[in-house]
C-alpha cells in the first residue's frame, strides 16, 4: 500500500512536470529563423577592419587611416549592436515571410522600447535567393508610436551572410522622439551604408550627413577587403582653419600581413593637388616617405613599397 | 445440509488426526529446522502467482514467532530454483544429523508455496519431482518430518493455484500410532485447484494455517496449537472460504507415516504475551484484524463467555466484527511484547459499505527493474533528418515496475541524453551544428512471456517530454532550442540472460508536432539495446 502511495506520488509529480512542460513547449529551433538572422548585418558586415595596432612610429597616413577607421568601427558597431537583438532573442512573432522581435525595453534608455521587424521576398521562382527588408523602430514607452530608426534591405546570394545590403541609421528620427543621442553621433544626422559580401570579398560604402555644427556637412568612407586579409579604404578629412590644407583625400591599402601604402592628397586649400606617400612594413613603421609639400620629410627607397600607386 | 456435512468432515478429520496421536516432545526439548520456499513463477503453461512468495514469508514469520523455530535454523528461498531447494535440504539435513549426534530430538519442517504441475514442483523454469521431495523428507534423520505443500496456480479475481487435474500427491494413510515419522499436509486434493485471495493477501490455505497457529485453531484453549488442531482449522476454514468460489471448493489433505503417540505442538502462541486479547465478557462472534493494506491478516471466532487471544505481529490494525445488519469497527495498536485487550466500547457501528477490507495491493509481487542502454534516434522525413533533427545517439536509463497496476503490465519511466551532428540548409550553402537532447518518458506496456519466460514480448504506449538544442559552428549564430511532448508506441523483446539480468531490444515509434515555423507532423524511430537488472 505504501508503495502504491509512492507510485501515486510519482505519477502526480510526473503529471505536474507534464503540465509545466506543456507550458514550456516550443522554442526557436528553426532553419527559417536562421535565414532571417543571418540576413541582418552584424558588426563583421558593417565595420571596417584595420591592418595592425598603431605604434609610436607608425606612418603618418596609417595613423590617419587607423584613427578614422576606428571611429567608424565604433559608430557602425553601435548600429550593428542595435540590430543584434534579432540574434540575442527568439523571434516574438513568426509569419511565413516575416519575423518580429520585441518590443523590448531599451536597456540603455529605460523610457524607450524598440522592436525589429523583418520581411522576406523571394527573388527567384526557385526561392534560392531572397530580398529581406528590416526596420529597427524606437518609441517612447508612454506613446508607443514607433519610429523607424535603422532600416535597410539585404539581397541574399547564397552563402551564410552573403549578399548585398543597404542600411540607414537616421539619427534625426531618434532626436524626434527626444531620445538622448550619445557623443559619438551628436553631430550626425544620418548614416547610409551599402555593404556587400561575396565569396569572402567584402565592401562598404558609408555616407554620413552631419549637422550644421560639424566640421563638414558630409563624410564618406569606402572600404573593401579580400579573403587574404588585404584591404583598401578611402575617406576625406576636413581640417579646420588651415589655409594651405583644409581638406585631404586619404587612400590606404594593406596586405594581409599589415604592410601597405597610404596616399594623402590635398583636395582643398592653397596646397590642393599636392600628394604625400607613405609605404610601411608589417609593423606599420614607414619604409618610404614622400611629401610634395615638405621635401625635407622624404626618406627611404620607393622600391621598398609593397603595393603600387593607389590612384 | 452442506454445513452439516462440512462440520462432520471437519470433525472426522480432526478426530482422525488426534486419534493418530501426533505427539512429540515439547518444542522446548527439540531443535526444529525449517525450509520455507515460495516462488510465484512456474515456467511454461503456468501463470504468475501473486502471493506465493508472500505466503512463504508470512508462514516463516509465524513459525519464528510462535513455533519455537530459531532463525538460525531456517532457510528461506523466495523465487529460487529447484537446485537451491536441493542444496537447502541437504544443508538442513546435515544440521539435523549433527543435532541427532548429540542426542537432540529434531523436527524438520518444509513449507512450499508455488506451482505444482505434472507431478513436479515448478520453481521458475526448473522442476523438482514431488517424488524426490517426498523421498528427501522421508529419508531425513529428523525425529519428526513435516511437509506443508501449498501448490497453486493463478486465476482471475479469485486466483486458482496448484496442479491441474492430475494425480495429487495424496499419501497412503498407514498410521501405526508411533511417535516418529512423516506428515504431509497439502492445500488441496488431487483434483482441485487451490486459490488465492486479494482480501486475504495470500492463499486461503496458508492464510488459515497462519491464523490457526496464531491461536485461532486452539480448540482446547490450552494456549497451544497442535498439528491436528492447525490442520483441522485450516481445513475447515479453507473449505468454508472457497465453497462459493467459481473455482469450486478446495479441500486440504493430509497424510502421515508415524509411530508413537503424543501431540505434536506446532505453536505455543500463549507463551508469547503479544497480540490481541478478547475477554470472556466480550461479545461473541468472528473478529477480523485488518492491516494497513486493507488485508485480513487474522481472524478469530469467539464463543460466549470464552476468552480468546490471537498472537498477531505488533502493529496497527482495524478490528471488524460483523453483525447481521452492520459492522462493528475500531482501531487497535499492538506494541511489541504487549497483549492488548479489545474493548467493545472502542468499536463503532459502521455500514457494510464502510467495510475496511480493501484487498491486497500488488506491491508484494511488483518487480522493479533498471535498464541501461544505447539508443539511436532517426526522423523519417529526409529533409528534416538532414537539416533540422539529425540522427542522434542517446544513452538511456529506464526504471520499470512489473505487475503493479495489473498482472503482466509494466509501468516505466526513462531518461535519455545524447546528441548528434547536422547541417542546416541555408540557401545554397549549409550551416554545421551540433545537437543536444534530453528526453524524459513515461511508458505503459503489456508483456507476454514465451519459452518458459526466457523471452518476453512487450508492447504499449509512451509519452515523452523532449528538450532539444543546437549550437552552430559559427559562433555568431545564437543557439536554438525546442521542447515538446511526444506520444508514441513502444515494443520489443526481453531475453533473460541470467538470473535477474536481461538483454532488451526495444523500438519506439513517436509522433512529434514541430510548431516553431509552422505546424508540421513529424515521426521518428528510436532503437535501443539495453541491459536490464531486476532488484
Amino acid at each position: 500500500m505504501m508503495l502504491k502511495k509512492k507510485m501515486r506520488s510519482v505519477f502526480a509529480v510526473a503529471c505536474l512536470l507534464a503540465s509545466a512542460g506543456t507550458a514550456a513547449c516550443g522554442g526557436n529551433y528553426s532553419n527559417e529563423d536562421l535565414e532571417f538572422q543571418t540576413s541582418i548585418p552584424d558588426k563583421t558586415d558593417l565595420a571596417p577592419n584595420i591592418a595592425a595596432q598603431l605604434i609610436a612610429g607608425s606612418a603618418e597616413s596609417y595613423k590617419l587611416t587607423h584613427g578614422t577607421v576606428q571611429g567608424y568601427r565604433r559608430l557602425l558597431g553601435f548600429v550593428a549592436s542595435l540590430l543584434d537583438h534579432v540574434r540575442r532573442h527568439p523571434a516574438t512573432t513568426r509569419t511565413t515571410d516575416g519575423r518580429v522581435w520585441g518590443p523590448f525595453a531599451d536597456d540603455k534608455q529605460p523610457g524607450y522600447v524598440l522592436r525589429v521587424s523583418m520581411s522576406r521576398l523571394a527573388l527567384t521562382a526557385e526561392s534560392k535567393s531572397f530580398k529581406f527588408s528590416y526596420s529597427l523602430d524606437f518609441a517612447t514607452k508612454a506613446a508607443k508610436a514607433f519610429v523607424p530608426v535603422i532600416y535597410g534591405t539585404f539581397d541574399s546570394k547564397g552563402g551564410l551572410g552573403e549578399g548585398n545590403g543597404k542600411v540607414s541609421f537616421d539619427v534625426d528620427r531618434l532626436r524626434s522622439i527626444q531620445y538622448p543621442v550619445g557623443p559619438d553621433i551628436v553631430e550626425v544626422r544620418k548614416i547610409d551604408i551599402t555593404h556587400s559580401r561575396n565569396d569572402g570579398f567584402r565592401s562598404l560604402l558609408v555616407h554620413q550627413d552631419n549637422t550644421a555644427t560639424a566640421a563638414a556637412p558630409t563624410a564618406d568612407l569606402t572600404y573593401s577587403e579580400s579573403p587574404d586579409g588585404s584591404a583598401t579604404t578611402r575617406f576625406v578629412l576636413t581640417l579646420a582653419a588651415n589655409l594651405w590644407t583644409s581638406e585631404i583625400d586619404v587612400v590606404s591599402a594593406w596586405r594581409g600581413d599589415g604592410a601597405g601604402r597610404g596616399e594623402i592628397k590635398v583636395t582643398r586649400g592653397l596646397a590642393t593637388g599636392l600628394l604625400g606617400i607613405d609605404c610601411w612594413g608589417a609593423t606599420t613603421v614607414p619604409t618610404y616617405v614622400s611629401r610634395d609639400w615638405d621635401k625635407a620629410a622624404n626618406q627611404g627607397d620607393m622600391g621598398t613599397c609593397v603595393l603600387p600607386p593607389l590612384r | 445440509m452442506t454445513v452439516f456435512v462440512l462440520a462432520l468432515r471437519v470433525w472426522l478429520v480432526a478426530l482422525a488426526v488426534t486419534t493418530l496421536s501426533l505427539r512429540s516432545a515439547a518444542a522446548a526439548d527439540e531443535q526444529r529446522f525449517a525450509l520455507f520456499v515460495g516462488n510465484d513463477l512456474g515456467g511454461s503453461e503456468t501463470q504468475r502467482l501473486l502471493y506465493a512468495r508472500e505466503d512463504a514469508r508470512r508462514v516463516k514469520d509465524v513459525f519464528l514467532r510462535l513455533a519455537a523455530v530459531k532463525d538460525s535454523n531456517t532457510i528461506s528461498l523466495l523465487g529460487q530454483d529447484a537446485n537451491a531447494v536441493r542444496t537447502a535440504l541437504a544443508d538442513l539435513e546435515a544440521r539435523v544429523q549433527s543435532a541427532r549426534k548429540v542426542g537432540a530430538r529434531t523436527a524438520l519442517i518444509v513449507y512450499y508455496s508455488g506451482h505444482v504441475k505434472d507431478g513436479d514442483l515448478r520453481l521458475g523454469n526448473s522442476r523438482m519431482p514431488l517424488d524426490e521431495l517426498r523421498a528427501r523428507i522421508t529419508k531425513s534423520a529428523a525425529t519428526l518430518r513435516l511437509a506443508i505443500i501449498d501448490a497453486c496456480r493463478s486465476g482471475a479475481v479469485t486466483r486458482m493455484k496448484g496442479a491441474r487435474k492430475t494425480a495429487a500427491f495424496a499419501i497412503e494413510t498407514t498410521s501405526n500410532a508411533q511417535t516418529e515419522g512423516t506428515v504431509f499436509l497439502t492445500s488441496s486434493s488431487f483434483d482441485e485447484d487451490a486459490q488465492e485471495s486479494d482480501h486475504l493477501g495470500g492463499s486461503y490455505f496458508s492464510h488459515h494455517l497462519i491464523n490457526g497457529l496464531q491461536g485461532a485453531a486452539d480448540s482446547t484453549d490450552d494456549g497451544k496449537v497442535t498439528l491436528a488442531e492447525a490442520y483441522a482449522h485450516a481445513y475447515a476454514h479453507t473449505v468454508a472460504s472457497t465453497s462459493d468460489s467459481a473455482a469450486g471448493t478446495q479441500h486440504p489433505t493430509f497424510s502421515y507415516e508415524l509411530k508413537g503417540n503424543g501431540d505434536f505442538v506446532l505453536s505455543e502462541y500463549a507463551r508469547r504475551n503479544e497480540g490481541m486479547f478478547l475477554a470472556a465478557h466480550a461479545p461473541a462472534g468472528a473478529y477480523f484484524l485488518i492491516d494497513a493494506r486493507g488485508v485480513v491478516t487474522a481472524e478469530i471466532e469467539k464463543s460466549p463467555n470464552q476468552a480468546r487471544r490471537i498472537a498477531v505481529t505488533p502493529g496497527r490494525y482495524t478490528v471488524k466484527r460483523r453483525l447481521a445488519d452492520r459492522l462493528r469497527v475500531g482501531e487497535i495498536r499492538i506494541a511489541s511484547n504487549q497483549l492488548v485487550t479489545l474493548n467493545e466500547a472502542d468499536l463503532k457501528d459502521a455500514p457494510f459499505s464502510d467495510d475496511p477490507v480493501k484487498g491486497a495491493s500488488r506491491d508484494v509481487d511488483s518487480r522493479w527493474s533498471l535498464s541501461l542502454g544505447a539508443t539511436t534516434q532517426s526522423f523519417f522525413e529526409k529533409p528534416t533528418r538532414e537539416s533540422l533533427f539529425p540522427p542522434s545517439g542517446l544513452l538511456a536509463v529506464e526504471v520499470s515496475v512489473s505487475d503493479f497496476l495489473r498482472h503482466n503490465w509494466v509501468a516505466a519511466f526513462d531518461l535519455a541524453v545524447g546528441g548528434g551532428n547536422g547541417a542546416a540548409e541555408h540557401f545554397s550553402s549549409s550551416v554545421p551544428f551540433r545537437t543536444n537532447q534530453l528526453n524524459l518518458g513515461a511508458s505503459l506496456w503489456g508483456q507476454w512471456p514465451m519459452f518458459d519466460g526466457d523471452l518476453t514480448l512487450f508492447g504499449g504506449a509512451r509519452v515523452a517530454f523532449m528538450f532539444l538544442s543546437r549550437e552552430f559552428q559559427d559562433e555568431a549564430l545564437p543557439p536554438q532550442f525546442f521542447s515538446t511532448f511526444s506520444p508514441g508506441a513502444v515494443f520489443g523483446l526481453r531475453y533473460e540472460l541470467a538470473r535477474r539480468w536481461q538483454v532488451i531490444g526495444r523500438s519506439r515509434l513517436h509522433y512529434l508536432l514541430y510548431n516553431v515555423d509552422e505546424n508540421r507532423s513529424l515521426g521518428f524511430v528510436e532503437l535501443t539495446a539495453a541491459l536490464g537488472y531486476d532488484f
